[in-house]
């Protein structure tokens, strides 16, 4: 069997197809849709490193910071700290004016003032108990 | 070969497989430009270029084609054909243009794997072995369909009796 068993169509049949040709415009307009809609995405290798190093770097800021020694606090301006307090001024309190402040009553003066002995972490010495 | 040019080829096989005035044929060129442009690294010459993209064309396609059949099938669809116009015509006033709109109207009610292999050989002039090689089939049935297609062509072109050609 070959195809010669049915014969071709005239070529005028077809040569009226090969005529018409493509119109420019149309393959340039789909070609911008192609080239609109044709994604570029990052290789999903690199895209799964950037997840396992954040996820690892994520967990170490936490874990240090939740650790109790709070250095990683102390790059944060949220508390003074020592490291960042040493070449600024002492912090004081704000003294209030003598014409802001309030009149404080005076204290009442019982008998001449003693000074009270300086508290000492020792336990007071207790005199040894008489035993007959 | 600039990407431009390359989607052109794409542009022009996919355009003799279907017909420009398909209505799925701007989604079947995009979709076959997708493939050819994912398979570039993959073509080693051992054919012409423009039968490899026959080739991605037409297995684009017939899978379109099967996808949306099994689409219709599973929410019933009725997408109503085009209207003809079965108005006759006179070859002397119609123009080029409007003459080969109604002969790729013709060519469209060929089934796709008949209309490809009489095109492919009529038209593009290729043999029943690069037809084979596209269309991934032996060529007894290239043969089979190149023989079928030219037979359903003429029925149908009888039945347009304002499109009956001069023989040269």
């Amino acid at each position: 069997m070959t195809n010669e068993d049915e014969p071709s169509l005239p070529q005028s049949f077809w040569s009226t197809l090969r005529r018409d040709d493509t119109n420019e415009r149309d393959i340039d307009r789909g070609f911008f849709r192609f080239t609109m809609s044709r994604s570029l995405p990052r290789p999903p290798a690199r895209v799964i490193h950037y997840l396992v190093f954040g996820f690892v770097a994520g967990v170490a800021a936490v874990s240090a910071a939740a650790s109790g020694r709070y250095w990683l606090l102390r790059w944060l301006p949220l508390v003074p700290h020592e490291s960042r307090a040493s070449s600024a001024d002492p912090w004081k309190h704000q003294a209030a004016t003598a014409e802001d402040a309030p009149a404080l009553p005076s204290p009442p003066v019982r008998g001449p003032a003693v000074a009270k002995p300086f508290p000492s972490n020792t336990p007071p010495v207790t005199p040894p108990a008489v035993t007959r | 070969m600039s990407e431009r040019e390359l989607f052109g080829l794409v542009y022009r096989c996919m355009g003799t497989l279907v017909t420009r005035g398909d209505r799925d044929f701007e989604d079947l060129v995009q979709a076959a430009a997708t493939e050819v442009w994912r398979a570039r690294e993959s073509f080693q010459g051992r054919s012409e270029l423009p039968s490899w993209i026959y080739g991605v064309c037409y297995r684009v396609l017939l899978n379109h084609r099967r996808f949306w059949r099994r689409f219709q099938l599973r929410f019933d669809i009725g997408l109503a054909d085009e209207p003809t116009s079965d108005v006759p015509h006179s070859l002397d006033l119609l123009d080029e243009r409007e003459r080969a709109e109604m002969l790729r109207e013709v060519l469209r009610r060929l089934s796709d794997k008949h209309r490809a292999v009489v095109v492919l050989h009529d038209l593009e002039g290729f043999d029943v072995d690069d037809i084979a090689g596209i269309v991934g089939a032996n060529t007894l049935t290239v043969r089979s369909r190149l023989r079928d297609g030219r037979r359903q062509l003429r029925r149908l072109l009888k039945l347009r009796p304002s499109l009956v050609w001069k023989e040269a």
